[in-house]
C-alpha cells in the first residue's frame, strides 16, 4: 500500500500519467477513460512486465541491465526514458534508504540510472510484493495518478474520477493476468501505442506545463 | 492449407567473395512471392529492386524475405511497387522479413507502403539484426486501407538489434474493432511511416531542447515527423497521416540518405 500511495517521497506529484501530454495534444476530456484503457493496453503492460521481470531478477540474483535494455528498446523516446529515468532515481534512492543491504539495494548498486517500472520492481522484491502484486502496483499507480492529474486539468467532479478507477478494474487485471509469469527481459511485451508517445515526447516543449510527464 | 501459400524464403544476399578476402562481392538471389532483379553492381555494393511475382498478397500467403548485406558491402534495395494485403476471406496472411547487416556494412532499403485492404488480415514480423559498425536505413510504411477504406487488421511486431542488444521492440495492433478507434493509437490516421536509421545517428537537424513546440493536431498539413533517439545508436522518425502523401518523411529519408557513404 505504501508503495502505491502518492505520498510516497519518489516525486509521484510531478507526474500525469501521460494525461496531460494528451490533453495538450488535443484529446477530448470525455475520451480520458479510453486514454486509460490504451495506456493499460500497452505502455503500462510494458512497464508492469518491467518490473515483473525486474523484481524475478533481483530474487534470482541476476543483474538489471538487461532488464533496463529491454525497456529502453521498448520505449523509443528518448524524453520518455529521460521521464521515466527522473522517476526511477527516487526511488532507487529510497531502496537504499529503507531496504539496505537487501539484494534489490545490492543490484541498484549496479544500475545508478534505473528506469521507473526497474526501480518499482526491485522495490517489490524488496519489500516482498509477489509478481502479481508488483504488476498490480504498476497499473494501479498509472490509474490512479491520471485520475490524480484529471483533477487539476480538468474541471471535473472528483468522484468522476474514483469512478474511471473504479471502471478500470477490469483492464488492471488483464495487465496482471498477461504479465505476472514472466522472467525474461526477452519476452517482455511490446505493444505501442504511436500517439501516445507522440504526445509525450514533445510534452517538454509546451510552454504551459503542470507535470513533467 | 490454400494452394496458393508459398513458404519459401526470398533472399537476397551481397556476401565478400570467398576467394579474394577484400576483393569485390556476390550476390546470392532468390526468388519466392517476391523476386529480387539486379540493378546494378560494383565491386563492393549491389543494387536490387523486389518485384512481386503474383497477385500478393492473398489470404493465406506467406511472403518471406531474407536479406544479408556481408562485412565492408552495401546493398540498396528497392520495392518496385507497394504491397497490396487483399481481402483474406477469413484467412490471415504472413509477411516476415528479416535483415543481417554484418561489421562495417550498409543496408539502405527504400520500402514501398504495404496497405491493408479492408477483410485483410496481416502479420507483419522484421526481425533485425545489425552488427557493431554496421549501419542500416530503412523506410516503412503500412496503411491501413485503399482510399475511402478503413482498412483491415495489421499486426506489427518488429525486433531490432543492434551489436546483439535489443534496440526497437514493437508491437503494433492496428485495425480492427478493438484498437483502430483506441485513443492515442493513430489518433484517425491511417498511415503509419517511418524511416529508422539504425548502428548510427544521422544528423536530424532536430536538437531537442530548441526545438519549437510542434502541437499535434496529427494529420495536419505542415505538421512534422516526430523524431525519436534511440537508446541504441539510431533514430526513429516516424508520422501518422491519413493519407501517404502528406507525410514529410521522403524529405527525411533524402537528407539521411545522403549522409551515407557510397562504396
Amino acid at each position: 500500500m505504501m508503495l502505491a500511495d502518492g505520498r510516497l517521497p519518489v516525486g509521484g506529484h510531478t507526474q500525469s500519467s501521460g494525461l496531460e501530454p494528451a490533453l495538450l495534444g488535443g484529446l477530448a476530456e470525455g475520451d480520458v477513460p479510453a486514454l486509460v484503457r490504451t495506456r493499460l493496453r500497452t505502455v503500462v503492460r510494458v512497464e508492469a512486465a518491467v518490473a515483473v521481470v525486474a523484481r524475478h531478477h533481483v530474487l534470482a540474483g541476476l543483474p538489471l541491465q538487461q532488464v533496463q535494455d529491454a525497456w529502453a528498446a521498448r520505449t523509443p523516446s528518448e524524453v520518455s526514458r529521460a521521464a521515466s529515468v527522473a522517476v526511477g532515481r527516487g526511488q532507487r534512492r529510497l531502496t537504499l534508504r529503507l531496504w539496505p543491504g537487501s539484494a534489490a539495494a545490492a543490484a541498484l548498486e549496479d544500475l545508478r540510472l534505473p528506469s521507473r517500472p526497474v526501480a518499482v520492481g526491485a522495490m517489490a522484491a524488496a519489500a516482498g510484493l509477489d509478481a502479481a502484486r508488483t504488476a498490480r502496483l504498476v497499473a494501479y499507480d498509472d490509474v490512479q495518478t491520471l485520475c490524480a492529474a484529471a483533477l487539476k486539468l480538468c474541471p471535473l467532479d472528483p468522484s468522476d474520477a474514483t469512478a474511471w478507477l473504479l471502471a478500470a478494474g477490469g483492464d488492471v487485471e488483464a495487465v496482471v493476468a498477461a504479465v505476472a509469469h514472466l522472467t525474461e527481459p526477452g519476452a517482455i511485451p511490446a505493444p505501442a501505442a504511436p500517439l501516445l508517445e507522440q504526445w509525450a515526447h514533445h510534452h517538454p516543449t509546451h510552454p504551459r506545463r503542470l507535470f513533467s510527464a | 492449407m490454400p494452394t496458393r501459400t508459398d513458404v519459401r524464403t526470398a533472399r537476397v544476399a551481397l556476401l565478400p567473395t570467398d576467394s579474394h578476402p577484400g576483393g569485390g562481392a556476390r550476390l546470392e538471389l532468390r526468388g519466392g512471392l517476391v523476386s529480387p532483379r539486379v540493378v546494378r553492381q560494383g565491386a563492393a555494393s549491389a543494387e536490387v529492386a523486389l518485384i512481386a511475382t503474383t497477385a500478393t498478397l492473398l489470404g493465406g500467403d506467406e511472403l518471406r524475405l531474407a536479406v544479408e548485406v556481408g562485412p565492408g558491402l552495401r546493398l540498396d534495395l528497392r520495392d518496385v511497387a507497394g504491397t497490396v494485403a487483399y481481402h483474406g476471406r477469413g484467412l490471415r496472411c504472413l509477411v516476415a522479413v528479416s535483415l543481417t547487416v554484418h561489421p562495417g556494412a550498409v543496408l539502405v532499403w527504400a520500402g514501398e507502403p504495404l496497405v491493408v485492404c479492408d477483410g485483410a488480415e496481416v502479420v507483419r514480423t522484421l526481425d533485425v539484426d545489425v552488427a557493431e559498425t554496421g549501419r542500416l536505413l530503412l523506410r516503412d510504411r503500412v496503411a491501413l486501407g485503399r482510399s475511402g477504406q478503413v482498412g483491415g487488421d495489421l499486426t506489427c511486431r518488429t525486433t531490432m538489434a543492434y551489436a546483439a542488444r535489443p534496440a526497437l521492440v514493437e508491437e503494433l495492433t492496428l485495425g480492427g474493432t478493438s484498437t483502430v478507434g483506441g485513443v492515442g493509437v493513430l489518433g484517425g490516421a491511417r498511415v503509419v511511416d517511418s524511416v529508422t536509421a539504425l548502428g548510427w545517428r544521422p544528423d536530424t537537424g532536430v536538437t531537442p531542447p530548441a526545438d519549437p513546440a510542434p502541437r499535434h493536431t496529427e494529420g495536419a498539413p505542415g505538421a512534422r515527423a516526430t523524431v525519436f533517439r534511440l537508446h541504441e545508436p539510431g533514430v526513429l522518425a516516424r508520422r501518422l497521416v491519413t493519407d501517404a502523401h502528406d507525410s514529410d518523411l521522403p524529405g527525411t529519408w533524402a537528407r539521411w540518405a545522403a549522409q551515407l557513404p557510397s562504396l
